[in-house]
């Protein structure tokens, strides 16, 4: 019982619970409200969609009167007075015939109705087995008819579940018969002429395809060209990271150049850049990958912000419009995925070893999985404790007062979301020498390491590059200019492959 | 300010003795009482300062203590492992006697003021239980079906006893009833309720319940009960009105609080700490003249305070959550004790923090 109730599997799960309203109850409701009831349809089964618009059609064509009592027609009923059954008498037929395109029962091999929908899965070539199967009912219809007309009165229930139920359309059995023959000749015709065409437009589309490709390896010779060209017009690069950056991703490299100088003061280096940019613009292969556009655009926008010489903020305006109306003309809305993702710029920039923000919510995801790797006997516990101190710390973390900033439990709580401490026994230890420690954990004779001085730093170029993360583009803020030129060290990322 | 440093332990509980006004009770455990042991520290107050005059190590966490009545050198403490201990002061090393029957941590203990033969301990468990220091088991066992963090005998009658717990709840049990299907359980008052609407002000809006994890029998006006909890939000509450809501509402701390106490000076004065690191000192209203201003001028500061209270002061000194408080029953009004997860128990005079 009080598991259920207090239930925490550590202490501090039930502790986290201080921390905030509960909203279990609300949440409860609404999951609840997923469930719908399913009815008398247990199972959707063969037919569930074909029920549907039948059943529609039924209900429309027969708004009427298409109940023929049904307590009329059990045997021990039929002394009520005969009118009624007169009356509805000849209306069965036709009731029936509804029932029956209804479905309701499982599919019958012999059952007709079963061929207004099997034109459509098998199309021609089953239609010279639809107009047999069609014979065999209308054959046997004089005696159902009998039957019906005859002894109608006599049957009960169980008369029209049984054989009655094979009766599908006795009043307009022929015609109908004949109609759905011709339907099924006409479908075949429909269907030699669809293949025509079919095999026409396959033809057409190839062709156009051929074409089309033929033209865009052009264009990507043209814009390799460019490129080429392009490359060629800058400085040489002599850093290795950058280079290895240039050879993957050149119109990164050359965004990231254009805004270093720039940071730098060095306006007139910054020119060959730009230049190469707008070549690369002109010739189209700029916005052959949408996330690097976008990535060159945010850069852009970033220097326009600055204050950058004005000719080069006019210029960098410029070259932004154009970006962005080419690729808004390549990548029409609507019409393809545009595929934006900046993450794998991210990804290419951290293993060149060139990193300038770290993705937070992929550290987030990949965190765990690294964890349950290195220690999968004791994981459980761990993670749970790391995932609620993680909760507990995100409801303070937008107190920015100093007591909170300091708190020695709540530096707790960070050791613990970041597996640097775990709780072993009884015991809070150190998760890589695994030695017992009463906190607060002194660092021993190295100082520590501030794993929060490179997020603070990346914090602030990521914001100037990542347009997405919102305000970055605030012309009105200001940023502030005092680690200018310390930023480009910034850049290094010293837990990188590189660096090791 | 007094302070006391309780190295390598964070406090959770702070208790006077009501026999000498320089003792002061300590419950503090390791590790925040995460992990790890517990130790119940018996302080002095003298001229040169808190010394600790005694401590014992228990093997769990130890969340609550309290003093007996009926002995000056006893205490009992609520543990994490579900069991309650009564220590002897006088005697060096073990408990006197140690009850277990709880499932889940004991989060209080509180002894019976007026008869002074029994206890009362409230457990995560789900149950309260009724001791006899003298039997081995329990004499009652109350459920509440969720996690009660704090209950209380009421300081006006032998038989009549509360609780709080997490399902925002503040039950009343009288045993003199007969121990019926309802288990002497004789009224629920939804804590969450928001109190009835007003001329001149706003209907109040519904407030999600949200766990209570303390409260507190005011000593003079005996059907009057503190309740506070996750919802930051101090109330008190009626019981010859249960189903009024609220008579008086006081927000303001920033955090959960963790710990209230009614002054036993004053029938209007309420003393909190709260995880927002700070202890603060209020009025309820109650008393003439305080609070009456504000509402002829019908301008309230805060549309959700209610029956005219207000925060009187703050002690700011705590650098980590405080978890617990208590007055001073003697000498002057106004001195009181605090700990916190800052390992520190600090001594001081709230009318020196009043505005």
């Amino acid at each position: 019982m009080a598991d259920a109730l207090c239930g925490p599997s550590n202490a501090l799960q039930n502790f986290q619970k201080h921390t905030s309203v509960d909203r279990t109850l609300q949440q409860d409701r609404l999951t609840h409200r997923h469930s719908p009831p399913q009815g008398f349809r247990s199972s959707p089964g063969p037919n569930a969609g074909i029920l549907d618009p039948e059943f529609d059609a039924f209900q429309a064509g027969h708004a009427g009167p298409p109940q023929p009592d049904f307590h009329h027609l059990p045997p021990h009923l039929t002394q009520h007075p005969p009118p009624p059954q007169f009356v509805q008498a000849p209306q069965g037929p036709d009731w029936a015939a509804d029932f029956q395109r209804l479905n309701i029962s499982p599919l019958h091999p012999s059952a007709p109705i079963q061929h207004s929908h099997a034109p459509q899965a098998s199309n021609a070539a089953s239609w010279h087995q639809d107009f047999m199967k069609q014979q065999v009912p209308a054959a046997q219809a004089p005696t159902y008819q009998q039957n019906m007309f005859g002894s109608m009165s006599g049957h009960g229930m169980g008369g029209f579940a049984g054989p009655a139920f094979q009766q599908s359309h006795f009043g307009p059995m022929d015609s109908n018969t004949v109609s759905e023959v011709a339907q099924g000749k006409q479908q075949a015709q429909e269907g030699a002429l669809q293949f025509d065409d079919a095999a026409f437009e396959a033809a057409f589309k190839q062709a156009q395809k051929d074409m089309l490709e033929a033209e865009v390896s052009n264009m990507r010779e043209a814009g390799n060209a460019a490129q080429e060209r392009a490359a060629d017009s800058v400085p040489a690069e002599t850093d290795p990271i950058l280079l290895r950056i240039k050879e993957k991703r050149p119109n990164v490299y050359l965004a990231i150049k254009l805004r270093s100088e720039i940071d730098l003061g060095r306006p007139s280096d910054a020119l060959p850049y730009l230049d190469a940019l707008e070549t690369l613009e002109r010739s189209g292969s700029l916005i052959d990958d949408a996330s690097e556009a976008k990535w060159c655009v945010d850069a852009l926008q970033k220097i326009v912000n600055r204050d950058a010489p004005q000719v080069i903020k006019t210029r960098a305006e410029s070259l932004i419009t154009a970006i962005n109306e080419r690729l808004m003309s390549a990548y029409p809305l609507l019409a393809s995925r545009v595929p934006v993702t900046q993450e794998s710029i991210w990804e290419d920039l951290e293993a060149a070893g060139y990193t300038t923000r770290t993705p937070l919510p992929e550290r987030v995801a990949q965190q765990p999985q690294q964890e349950k790797k290195e220690e999968q006997p004791v994981k459980n516990d761990d993670d749970e404790m790391a995932e609620t101190a993680g909760k507990l710390l995100e409801r303070v973390a937008d107190n920015t007062s100093e007591k909170f900033q300091k708190s020695q439990f709540l530096e707790l709580m960070r050791r613990l979301r970041d597996r640097e401490v775990r709780v072993e026994g009884d015991k809070v230890v150190e998760v890589n020498s695994a030695q017992p420690s009463t906190f607060p954990l002194q660092p021993a004779g190295v100082p520590e390491i501030d794993r929060n001085i490179l997020n603070v730093a990346s914090q602030d170029f990521g914001t100037v590059m990542d347009s997405e993360v919102g305000h970055a583009s605030d012309p009105t803020k200001t940023e502030p200019r005092t680690d200018e030129v310390s930023d480009q060290f910034n850049y290094y990322n010293i837990n990188s492959k590189y660096h090791r | 300010m007094l302070e006391f440093r309780t190295q390598g332990y964070n406090g959770y509980s702070v208790k006077y003795s009501p026999f000498f006004d320089s003792r002061i009770a300590v419950a503090a455990s390791a590790n925040f009482g995460l992990v790890g042991n517990g130790r119940v520290y018996i302080l002095g107050l003298t001229p040169n300062g808190i010394v600790a005059e005694k401590w014992f190590d228990t093997q769990d966490s130890l969340y609550d203590t309290t003093w007996s009545e009926s002995h000056e050198n006893q205490l009992l403490v609520a543990s994490g492992d579900g069991s309650v201990k009564l220590f002897d002061i006088t005697l060096s090393q073990f408990p006197i006697q140690s009850w277990k029957e709880h499932a889940r941590e004991v989060f209080s203990v509180h002894w019976n003021l007026v008869s002074k033969d029994t206890f009362l301990s409230s457990s995560w468990d789900g149950t309260i239980k009724i001791w006899n220091p003298t039997t081995n088991d329990s004499l009652i066992t109350l459920p509440t079906h969720s996690c009660t963090y704090s209950a209380e005998f009421s300081p006006h009658s032998p038989s009549i006893l509360s609780s709080v717990s997490s399902d925002s709840h503040l039950r009343i049990f009288d045993l003199r009833t007969p121990a019926s299907a309802s288990n002497h359980l004789t009224m629920n008052i939804p804590i969450h309720t928001p109190p009835k609407p007003r001329m001149g002000a706003a209907a109040p809006v519904g407030i999600p319940p949200s766990e209570a994890l303390t409260h507190d029998w005011n000593k003079y006006r005996d059907t009057i009960i503190a309740t506070a909890g996750v919802d930051r939000v101090i109330r008190t509450f009626d019981i010859r009105a249960p189903a009024a809501g609220p008579i008086a509402v006081l927000p303001g701390h920033e955090y959960a609080v963790r710990r209230i106490t009614w002054s036993p000076h004053l029938s209007d004065v309420l003393l909190s700490a709260s995880y927002d690191m700070t202890c603060r000192v209020w009025t309820d209203g109650s008393a003439m003249g305080a609070g009456g201003v504000k509402q002829e001028n019908m301008v309230q500061q805060d549309p959700m305070v209610l029956g005219g209270g207000n925060e009187m002061g703050k002690m700011v000194r705590h650098t980590e959550f405080v978890t617990g408080v208590d007055w001073c029953l003697f000498g002057a009004e106004g001195w009181c004790a605090s700990t916190g997860w800052d390992e520190r128990v600090l001594v001081w005079d709230c009318r020196a923090i009043m505005q």
